[in-house]
């Protein structure tokens, strides 16, 4: 088993070498054996006959010394036997087994003494064959022969025709090998062709090779079949080849047209941008606008009272019954020597007092007329240079920080709306809880801020409830200010809430979407979130502003 | 109604959303100080002149805050036979109506109602309101801030503008109603005239009848 597993991976020549010298020299030993098995047994046989004879002619020759009782005789007869250099001892013994002449061959190692006596037969024992042999005289047992051979005769035969064999079968196994080695060419020289084929098409992934057919035999089969799958192959590698280029060709082809909408997509994204840009500054324009829009509407109106008031106060002025008081005087002073006389009795003159009394208390009617002109002119003027101030701090360079406390902001977005909250009569509550600072771009904040109190101030007039608030609450967590302007006013419906951030939404007729839209939109640039809550249609709402805090900490870092 | 009797009607609709308007108008249609009457009263007794200053007109001036407001008045107004002369509207007046939809609600409501837009800043341009309103002698453009004498003036000159229309309007109907009282008269006078002509010919033909037989008799004899 060992053996042929060790052959296993042993080269087919070698193999086919071993496999013929084994088979030759099997078939020589099997033969060899037998003959010398044959060779033994005749051997064996004609020995025995042989030594019978001889046995038998001693018999013979020694029945007249038994009869006789000459031991002497026998010793001759049995001396006789020197002529066989391979009896190495014999024996007589008389009729009652007692021995009567012994033989011993002179010069042989061993020592021979005669065996008790035995029944008639022959057996070969210790390497020697021993013979018993009946003396009858006149039919009657006289005694037995006893003759001992050794087998050094047949040991050499057999010794010369093991050598012999050897000799065959070297000669044998050389013959095989010339044999094997002529084999070679026909069976193992297309089988290494073959594996050198089979080698060059797996290194070199070489598919056009093939392997030469040298016999019809199972080998040639075998490369038949081999070059017929080489084609196979061959053939279904160029598919795959050409399956290949293509994919490349495709795969190179649609990079490059994905590369080309890469740096498409990457242009539209920057016109994209650019114009995001531009609308960012157009709704922040639009913003503006609409501040200064409103901040001439204001002006305007407030400049119309002043205008009134001044008016009034210098047509009170001009028109002033204070000449009338001078001509009163001058009638007095006419009658300065019969004042009293003019007075009591003038028809014309009785009615001096009464006249005084009326002057005056016109004159005092007049003056609170003009005081209270002067006061509204004031009071409007005042009202103007609010609004003056607030467009001047709104309309500052954008993009400048400082630390402004995010009430005063809330104050101030309240400030730009007070007119039209006071014309709504919508109540203003003020939750504010500690005095949270932002250093932020107040003119970005402000712009949110305004714009939230003006939508909650629409969404409470819109409601047509007769209580109007708004409540703007302030608070300080996590490092962040929330600001939140809630109303009780008309609600956002809850599929607005998600696009009430959007460029271009709103809900009023005249509004123009970008209020909260560019609100949100600050609010990120600011680092803060812009969100909104609403319960629903009715239900109010509320805008939150988140901006990070300002801190001692954050400014030194 | 003594003055809307004798066609003068000085009901005026002031609608803006600026409560301060309101108290511009409200000042500057408000009559002199009251004081003053007896003051001078006493003045005349005193000195024998007349010192009494040009009663102004009285206005009769109501206020809305807003377009619809505004409109419901003039409604109302109207099918009280107590109409407006006319109306000051605001430009802007958020949330609701502008001037120039108050306006054209109120023509829809009222044609005869002179209107006064008040603008403080050119909201809408003259061409955009002619657009929208077309060309119209009913309606003006007031620029705030406005003086008081504008709006005394444009008040009385439009008040009676209204006034002379209605006037206007009613001689024209008056002529109408002569015109077609004259114009039956003619046709009627035209009938009996052409029955007249119509039996004169027939009488001429019956003497010329009786001149021809006549005639033939005479020559016959």
């Amino acid at each position: 088993m060992n053996g042929l597993r060790l052959l296993r991976d042993v080269p087919i020549q070698r193999k086919l070498t071993i496999i013929s010298m084994l088979t030759s020299g099997l078939a020589l030993l099997v033969a060899g054996l037998a003959f010398g098995a044959y060779e033994q047994v005749v051997a064996r046989g004609s020995m025995v006959e042989r030594l019978s004879i001889t046995a038998s002619m001693v018999a013979d020759n020694s029945s007249a010394a038994l009869a006789f009782n000459d031991p002497a005789s026998a010793a001759g007869t049995l001396k006789s036997l020197g002529a066989d250099p391979h009896i190495v001892g014999a024996a007589i013994y008389d009729e009652k087994g007692k021995a009567f002449a012994i033989y011993r061959r002179a010069g042989w190692a061993g020592d021979f003494e005669a065996p008790s006596v035995e029944r008639e037969g022959h057996r070969f024992a210790g390497g020697h064959l021993r013979l018993f042999r009946a003396i009858n005289l006149a039919g009657e047992h006289a005694g037995t022969v006893y003759i001992q051979r050794d087998l050094a005769e047949m040991r050499a035969r057999m010794w010369r025709y093991a050598m012999i064999m050897l000799l065959v079968m070297a000669g044998a196994s050389a013959a095989a090998m010339l044999l094997a080695t002529k084999l070679h060419t026909t069976i193992s020289g297309p089988l290494s062709h073959l594996v050198h084929v089979v080698d060059t098409v797996t290194t070199h992934k070489n598919y056009a090779v093939r392997a030469a057919k040298q016999g019809n035999d199972e080998l040639g089969r075998l490369i038949d079949g081999f070059n017929a799958m080489l084609s196979q192959i061959q053939i279904k590698d160029g598919a795959l080849q050409d399956a290949h280029d293509k994919l490349e060709k495709r795969v190179a082809e649609r990079t490059q047209e994905l590369q080309q909408e890469v740096t498409e997509h990457t242009q539209a994204q920057g016109e994209l941008e650019r114009v995001h840009r531009q609308l960012v500054d157009a709704s922040r324009q639009a913003g503006m606008a609409e501040i200064a829009t409103n901040v001439l509407h204001n002006v305007g109106n407030v400049l119309n009272s002043v205008n009134v008031s001044a008016t009034l106060a210098s047509d009170l002025a001009q028109k002033s019954k204070a000449a009338g008081l001078s001509r009163v005087v001058a009638l007095m002073r006419e009658h300065a020597h019969d004042l009293g006389e003019f007075i009591s009795s003038d028809p014309r003159g009785k009615h001096l007092p009464v006249h005084l009394g009326h002057l005056a208390d016109h004159l005092k009617t007049e003056q609170a007329a003009i005081v209270r002109e002067l006061d509204s002119l004031r009071s409007n003027i005042e009202h103007i240079k609010d609004i003056v101030a607030m467009q001047q701090s709104y309309a500052k360079v954008a993009g400048v920080h400082e630390i402004v406390a995010v009430v005063d902001l809330l104050e101030d977005s309240l400030r730009m709306n007070a007119g039209a909250l006071a014309r709504h009569g919508v109540e203003v509550v003020r939750d504010f809880e500690g005095e949270p600072l932002v250093n932020i771009d107040k003119h970005k904040v402000l712009q949110i801020l305004v714009n939230l109190v003006r939508n909650a101030k629409y969404a409470c007039s819109e409601s047509g409830l007769p209580d109007r608030r708004v409540t703007l609450s302030v608070r300080s967590a996590n490092g962040r200010a929330r600001i939140m302007v809630a109303d009780d006013g008309v609600g956002i419906v809850p599929e607005n809430l998600t696009r009430i951030f959007n460029h271009g939404f709103t809900t009023r007729a005249e509004g123009h979407g970008f209020g909260l839209h560019s609100g949100a939109l600050a609010a990120r640039e600011l680092g803060g979130t812009l969100s909104v809550h609403s319960d629903g249609v009715g239900r109010g709402a509320a805008f939150t502003l988140e901006l990070p805090l300002y801190s001692a900490e954050t400014a030194d870092a | 109604m003594p003055e809307t009797s004798k066609g003068y009607n000085r009901r005026i609709i002031v609608i803006d959303d600026n409560r301060a308007i309101h108290d511009d108008f409200r000042k500057i249609f408000e009559p002199g100080l009251a004081s003053a009457q007896p003051l001078a009263e006493s003045g005349t007794a005193l000195f024998g002149d007349s010192t009494m200053s040009l009663p102004q007109p009285l206005f009769q001036v109501d206020f809305a805050s807003q377009g619809t407001d505004g409109a419901a008045l003039v409604e109302r107004a109207r099918s009280e036979n107590e109409p407006y002369a006319m109306a000051f509207v605001d430009m802007r007046m958020p949330p609701g109506w502008d001037g120039i939809e108050t306006t054209m609600r109120i023509w829809e409501l009222d044609p005869r109602v002179q209107i006064v837009i008040c603008s403080a800043h050119s909201d809408h341009s003259w061409e955009s309101i002619l657009r929208h309103l077309g060309h119209s002698d009913r309606l003006l453009i007031l620029k705030k801030p406005f003086d008081n004498i504008e709006v005394l003036q444009v008040a009385g000159a439009l008040t009676e503008k209204w006034r002379l229309a209605e006037i206007a309007k009613r001689r024209v109907q008056d002529l109408e109603t002569q015109l077609e009282r004259r114009t039956s008269d003619l046709l009627r006078s035209n009938v009996q005239l052409a029955a007249a002509s119509e039996e004169l010919a027939l009488q001429t033909e019956r003497a010329n009848e009786i001149v021809a037989a006549t005639k033939a008799g005479g020559s016959r004899e």
